[in-house]
């Protein structure tokens, strides 16, 4: 892992939606949506449902509409647990 | 000859069919375990890592108050009793319902109230002493993430109203396919713990908010991945139980054919000797 990069996992209760290393993400958070980057400090947050935008390691983008959920992140493992997430249209742009 | 060997056939028979249905529950039962087992492998990664959560919230949560955290005086107990909706499938309620006896026999003087879900284990405490509180039938071995998060939501519910002061679940574990064994979980109350920090959090919006929306879902996390265990266990037990009456009734067949042969021998020899007689008489 470079140190741009952080590893992240997406998980509802019916599977691993995502695992792997990216660069950037963007989170609907409870108060109000943030972005992670790699290094980000140790962080829990709620998160509303909304939409999730990831930079992977190639410098593409990927958007998942994702339900209520949470985000914990320590030593650049960040881990997003939700209900629901269905991918939306990812390499558009919007 | 104690049965004639039309009667030995007849039994033969119906031996016969009997192992051919006990063979094809044991093989749709070994199917179905294949699908549990792996929709259950497929949710431990969500089950594990709101654990994960989980105790980094309690290693920053001195000083907060949650009903979770409060430690009352427990009155009403209440236990779930996971059991199955459909029968044949061996030890697995019987485990199960013995266990909760011995949970019932030592709860002493506090109050007891049966969740029950699965049909064989209503069927069993209906009619005994216990009252019960909610009673889940319909699950059918298919656990749905969001039912069960709604089972969760009512049992949380009664014990912020204080109708339950403790909730207990008592489920099957599934070591493997042959080996399951019951256990019992307090689910509700957590403990905190006294240590210090570990790692300095952000909390968004705030910790009291992340507590009271994380706690909920944490139980309901732990309840569905109960669920699917017991269900695994459930099909793996069934799966184990068919085999060994398919094994049986080809034993009985076996054991049968011999007897029906032996009665076949005997009337031949018997038809023989009544010839050979008949005709040393003429002779004579």
């Amino acid at each position: 892992m470079s140190e741009h990069t952080f590893h992240l996992t997406v998980v509802t209760p019916e599977q691993i939606f995502f695992e792997g290393d990216i660069r950037s993400m963007i989170v609907p958070g409870g108060a109000g949506s943030f972005g992670v980057l790699a290094n980000h400090a140790p962080i829990i947050s709620t998160l509303l449902s909304g939409r999730l935008v990831l930079t992977t390691v190639e410098g593409k983008k990927r958007t998942l509409k994702i339900g209520p959920g949470f985000l914990d992140g320590l030593n650049n493992e960040v881990t997003l647990v939700t209900e629901t997430v269905t991918p939306m249209d990812s390499e558009q742009s919007d | 000859m104690a049965e004639t060997l039309r009667e030995l056939k007849s039994r033969i028979r119906s031996a016969k069919k009997t192992q051919q249905i006990t063979k094809t529950m044991q093989m749709v039962a070994a199917s179905r375990l294949k699908k549990s087992e792996s929709v259950f492998k497929k949710s431990q990664p969500y089950h594990e890592k709101m654990e994960l959560i989980l105790s980094h919230l309690m290693e920053s949560s001195q000083g907060i108050s949650h009903p979770f955290f409060d430690s009352r005086e427990v009155k009403t107990v209440g236990l779930v009793i996971v059991t199955s909706d459909r029968g044949l499938c061996g030890g697995y309620n019987a485990n199960i319902i013995a266990r909760a006896e011995a949970f019932l026999k030592d709860a002493g003087s506090r109050n007891i109230q049966l969740i029950l879900i699965g049909k064989k284990g209503y069927d069993y405490f209906k009619t005994r002493e216990w009252p019960i509180l909610y009673k889940y039938l319909d699950l059918a071995g298919k656990p749905d993430y969001q039912r069960i998060s709604d089972i969760t939501q009512e049992l949380i519910e009664a014990y912020l109203s204080r109708t339950l002061d403790e909730v207990n679940v008592l489920y099957t574990n599934f070591v493997s396919a042959l080996t399951n064994k019951p256990v019992l979980k307090k689910f509700l109350n957590l403990q905190q713990e006294k240590e210090g920090l570990k790692s300095d959090f952000i909390f968004e919006p705030d910790l009291e908010g992340i507590i009271d929306a994380f706690l909920g879902r944490q139980i309901a996390s732990r309840m569905y991945s109960a669920l699917l265990e017991s269900f695994t266990a459930e099909n793996a037990s069934r799966m184990v139980a068919m085999k060994s009456a398919t094994d049986s009734a080809k034993e009985m067949i076996d054991r049968l054919t011999l007897k029906g042969n032996k009665a076949r021998q005997a009337a031949i020899t018997k038809e023989i000797l009544e010839i050979v007689t008949a005709g040393e008489a003429m002779k004579a």
